[in-house]
Parts: C-alpha cells; structure tokens; sequence
C-alpha cells in the first residue's frame, strides 16, 4: 500500500475486510501490522476476527479462569503452533476456514508473508462425486502454490514443507492432494493432539472456532507469543485495569492516608499537648498576674508607708537631736566671769534664749563672742540690755538669742 | 524497518476511556496527596505555632514568677527593715518602763522631777521639703496615703520640770538623750529659782509605731 496516516490505513483495512465473504454483513473486530518497505510503500499485515469469536474467547476464557492478558489473537492463531514446529525454519502454514484459505510463511518465528484466497471447506466439500472433487481439489491446491510462488518470487526462497490445518471431518485427503500439487512434504497440522488438550473440552465449540482457542492452548501450553496481537478484550482488560488501576489507588490512598495522617495526628496530638500545656500556662500566668498585682499592691503599700517613716523621721532628725547636756556644758565652759545666767530657753525652732545678768557691758559682749566661736551654738544676737541699780551697784540684765549650729545637729543626729 | 500496531475504533474509544480513567485516577490522587500533604503541613505549622507561643508564654511566667519573687523578696526585706526599726521605737509597755527609768536617772542625778505630765499622742509630721517637687494629684495621695496609711510614727510628748544643780541637771538630760529607744528633748529651759539650785522644763518625746486606721 502507499504511505498513509493511520485513519486512511484503518478505513482501507475495515473496507478489506468487509469486502472478505468471512466477513460480509458481520460485526468483526481487527488488527494489523504496518511495516514500511520503503519510502513510500507499506507491507501492512492485518487480521480480523468476527465478534461473535470475541465474544466466545471471552466466555471460554472466563469459563477456564484464565486472565484475560495471556489471550491474544492473531491472524490464524497458530502462531504459537508454527513457531514451535518450524524451530526457526522457513516453513509454510495453510489453514483452511469455510469459504476461505490462509497460507502464512514462518522463518525464524516471524511471520513473513500471509495471503488469503476466496476457496475454503464449503467450496471442496460442495462436489459429491470423486472426479468433481479432485478437480475441486486440484484447483484449490493450485491456487495455494501460485500464492506460494509469489512468495518464492518476491523473497527468493522456498519453504521447505508445509504445515496444514483444516477440518479434517468434512473434508478428508487434503494434505495428500496439496502434496501432490506442490511436490512438497505437507503434514496435517493436528491443533488438538498437538496441544495436548483432550478434545472432550473442546467439544462444545464448534470446530470452526478450534483455531480460535490458539492463544488458550498457547497459555496452557506456555507457548512463545511471537506474533503480535491483537487486543480485541481490550474491554475486558480495560475495566480489569481500572479496578487494578482502582485497587492501587485506594491502597495508596490507605497508605497515604495512614501514613500522613500518623504524621499528622502525631503533630495534632502534639499541638493539642501544647494547648492544654498552653492552657495550664496561661492559668498561671493569670494566677501569678493576680499573686502579683497582689503584692505589688502591697509591695506599693509599704514603699509609700517606707516613704512617709522615712520622711517623719527626717521631721525627727531635724526636730532637735542636739544633745542639751553638751550645750550647757560648752556654755558653762565658756561663760565669762562677771556673768550670771539666770534663763536658757530653746524653742522648736532651735533657737536658744539666754537672760542673764552682768556686772559689765562688756562680759555681755564677750559672752556673745564666746557662743559664736562654740561648735554648738551660733550667730548670737542681742535681745535687750537694761541697767538695773541693786544695792547701788549697777547691774545690767540682758537677753541673747543664738541658733543651734546645723553642722552640730547634723553630726548629732548622725551619731 | 519500523512498525506500529493500531487498534480499532471501539478499541482505540475502550483505550481512550482506560486513558482517561487513569488520567482522572492519577489527577484524583495528586488532589488527594496535594490535600492529606497539605493538611499534615497545616497540622506542622499549626504545631510550630503552638509552640512558639506555650514558649512565649512559658518565658512570660518565668519572668512574672521571677517578678513574683522579686516582689516578696522586697516585702520581705521592707517588713525586716520595719522590724529593724522597731526596736529603736517605744511599744506600749515601754512606757511605763521609761517613766520608771526616767525616775531612776532624776535620782542617779540627784535632782527632783517636780512635775511630769503626758500630752496628747500625735502624729509627726512630714516636713515640707519631703513633698515638695512632686505633682499636687501625687502630693495629695501621699496625703491621702498619709491618711490611710496603717503605719506612722506617733509621738508621745511627756512634759517634765526637775529641780536640781546644774551638774545633777545636765547628767539627767544627758541619760534622756543616751535612753536606749528615740527620744527628742525640745523645749528645754533652765532658769534660776533658788541658787545654786535651778529649775529645768523640758519636753521629752517618745516614739512608736501605730497601726492607725483612716
């Protein structure tokens, strides 16, 4: 065929196939291998399959239990078969279906030519006489060496002997006529005995549809699947694989969701630790606010009450912590002869008054000079001066203020 | 030689669909993992948060604790200083005492207490320059306090006039002035009556520390 896209290429095979008797006015399903043999050429291999063969794999298959991935189709499903009785040798495979003949060329498990011819089963077994037959026969088997010819042409090789399969019920002495034809050893290709399964499980299925359970005896017999398939239960294993595909999610979905969710519960649980630690913390915050608040209250309480002791005992400290007896004896230590003293007053202002009498002004004077030199009493004032005349002599009364020296008070207090 | 295999219609519709179911799985499941990640995450970071803030407020009660007792160590110190200053100050049953010892000392200084009288207890009272350079709102609640306040220092004035030399007097005022507990002589005054015999008035003030209620 030439090159062309994919879409043209399948509308061209759909278009073949229906144009095949098997496959007139029937539902098939089919698949096919595209090779380039050149730039512009295609080798296109396709084979079709009707549904109703589908649908019977499918219920043999479920009927066997076997998974729906080891069944393949393939164009004449023999395949497997050919593979392993050609052992890599090029040989050829004819199989005969109702109303038409497949040959298939195999060399080295691959399959290198496949043609098909409008005679099968029905067109030999139709003639009842023996000469009707042979020519039938005849025509069959040269028709299959002219396809095999074509092939000796275009590959320039000859398959060595040539495998048959076909209904050998209705129609018997095929392979003998073929090998007459051909010159050629041709050897019935028994599906069956081959497979090693017994025919009794067989029997349900017509044998028509023998070839079709190929790939089932393929899988029994653990035979190599060297001929691509066709995945016509794609369906099948479609939804098999979106319940696989479903299965894996949800098991990583579990495993996600424990994993994760340990991680995250583990930091839940954590954070829940911290809020209830959280909680007893703030609780004693607001304890210790209040036990605070309390004392600082009292704390405040007793500084004010420090504040005003310590400012009442500054009214003490300056009241008069002189000591009088140390007043009076500098006083009496340094009065003046000519001098009586006949008051000493202190008031709260720490002023001190002296009433006195003396025989001179002048005794009076140093008196005042005396006091103000004392370390306990300065600046001496004079009150009054008055002379009195007693027992005719005179007499002079007078008075004197001084102030406590603050130095003195200062250091007494200190002491 | 290159080959490829294609599928039918229905095939390719059946391969479509399987795609597009594993598409939607695979899209499902990156939602799902985007959403239980997302929630581990918001769980570390609600966590983290957690966290940060128990230390914040643990470190808050460390230093209120470390206030607390800061505080009680302040009250304690202030109630052992008032203690301290206590013993400096008459109690209620010193009084008697000092008026026995105050008899003592007049007779150890050979003079004669001619009169003793007690005056009306008061409160001392707070010098000016102590409350100066504070506002009037903070004057008036330390007066206020003043007022409230539980603990002051009250003042016992007791009025004495002595008769004696003026040796016997001096030593007397000289003992009141060395008494063991805070006392202030004012008012002192000394004048002559009968020579060499003189007559000294003086106020002595006795101290304590009174629980007085507003």
């Amino acid at each position: 065929m030439p090159r062309m896209p994919d879409i043209e290429l399948e509308e061209v095979i759909g278009s073949e196939i229906e144009k095949m008797p098997a496959f007139a006015a029937k539902e098939f399903e089919f698949g096919y291998y595209r090779c380039l043999t050149s730039s512009i050429k295609l080798q296109v291999i396709y084979s079709s399959i009707p549904k109703e063969i589908v649908t019977v794999i499918q219920a043999a298959a479920r009927a066997l239990k076997l998974p729906l991935e080891s069944v393949e189709a393939s164009p004449l499903n023999i395949l497997g078969f050919a593979a392993r009785l050609s052992k890599g040798a090029e040989e050829a495979f004819v199989v005969v279906d109702d109303k038409v003949s497949y040959v298939m060329v195999i060399s080295k498990n691959q399959c290198r030519f496949f043609y098909s011819c409008g005679v099968g089963l029905l067109d030999l077994g139709v003639a009842q006489d023996t000469a009707s037959r042979s020519q039938a026969y005849s025509a069959w088997a040269g028709e299959i060496k002219r396809i095999l010819k074509s092939y000796m042409l275009e590959f320039k090789t000859d398959p060595k002997r040539v495998w048959l399969a076909w209904d050998q019920e209705s129609v018997t002495d095929l392979a003998l006529s073929l090998g007459k034809e051909l010159g050629k050893e041709v050897k019935a290709l028994d599906l069956v005995s081959a497979s090693g399964v017994s025919l009794g499980a067989l029997k349900s299925i017509s044998c028509a549809y023998v070839v079709c359970c190929a790939p089932i005896l393929n899988y029994c017999k653990h035979l190599s699947r060297g001929f691509p398939t066709v995945r016509l239960l794609r369906g099948d294993i479609a939804k098999k694989f979106q319940a696989q595909l479903i299965r894996v999610a949800l098991i990583y979905a579990v495993g996600m969701a424990v994993v994760v969710g340990i991680v995250g519960l583990v930091f839940k649980i954590q954070q829940l630790n911290i809020s209830r630690n959280l909680a007893q913390v703030n609780a004693d915050i607001a304890r210790a606010e209040s036990v605070t608040a309390q004392y600082r209250v009292e704390k405040n309480k007793y500084l004010e009450t420090k504040k005003m002791l310590l400012a009442q005992a500054t009214t003490i400290k300056f009241l008069n912590r002189v000591s009088w007896s140390r007043v009076f004896g500098e006083v009496a230590e340094e009065l003046p002869e000519g001098i009586c003293l006949t008051s000493f007053k202190v008031s709260g202002s720490q002023r001190v008054e002296f009433k006195g009498d003396a025989f001179k002004i002048e005794d009076v004077s140093s008196l005042m000079r005396k006091i103000d030199a004392t370390t306990v009493l300065t600046n001496p004032k004079f009150d009054f001066l008055r002379e009195n005349n007693i027992e005719q002599k005179k007499i002079f009364s007078f008075g004197i203020f001084a102030d406590v020296a603050r130095e003195y008070a200062e250091k007494s207090v200190q002491k | 030689m290159e080959s490829s295999q294609t599928l039918p219609g229905n095939m390719q519709k059946n391969q479509f669909k399987s795609e597009q179911f594993k598409i939607a799985i695979i899209a499902v499941g990156v939602i799902y993992t985007v959403l239980l990640i997302a929630w581990a995450v918001s769980a570390v970071m609600d966590y983290h948060k957690a966290s940060v803030v128990l230390r914040k407020a643990q470190g808050k009660r460390v230093l209120l604790e470390k206030d607390l007792a800061d505080l009680k160590t302040g009250i304690v110190r202030f109630k052992q200083e008032r203690e301290k200053f206590e013993t400096l100050l008459f109690k209620q049953k010193d009084i008697p005492t000092f008026l026995d010892e105050m008899a003592g000392f007049a007779r150890n200084s050979k003079v004669n207490i001619m009169d003793l009288a007690t005056r009306t207890l008061a409160k001392v009272a707070i010098p000016d320059d102590v409350t100066s350079g504070v506002s009037e709102m903070q004057r008036a609640k330390m007066m206020d306090q003043n007022d409230k306040e539980q603990s002051v220092i009250m003042y016992l004035p007791v009025q004495i006039t002595v008769n004696g030399r003026f040796e016997g007097i001096v030593d007397f005022l000289n003992r009141l002035e060395r008494y063991r507990l805070l006392t202030t002589l004012t008012d002192v005054a000394i004048e002559v009556k009968e020579y060499p015999k003189l007559q000294c008035s003086l106020t002595v003030n006795i101290y304590s520390l009174k629980d007085v209620m507003k």
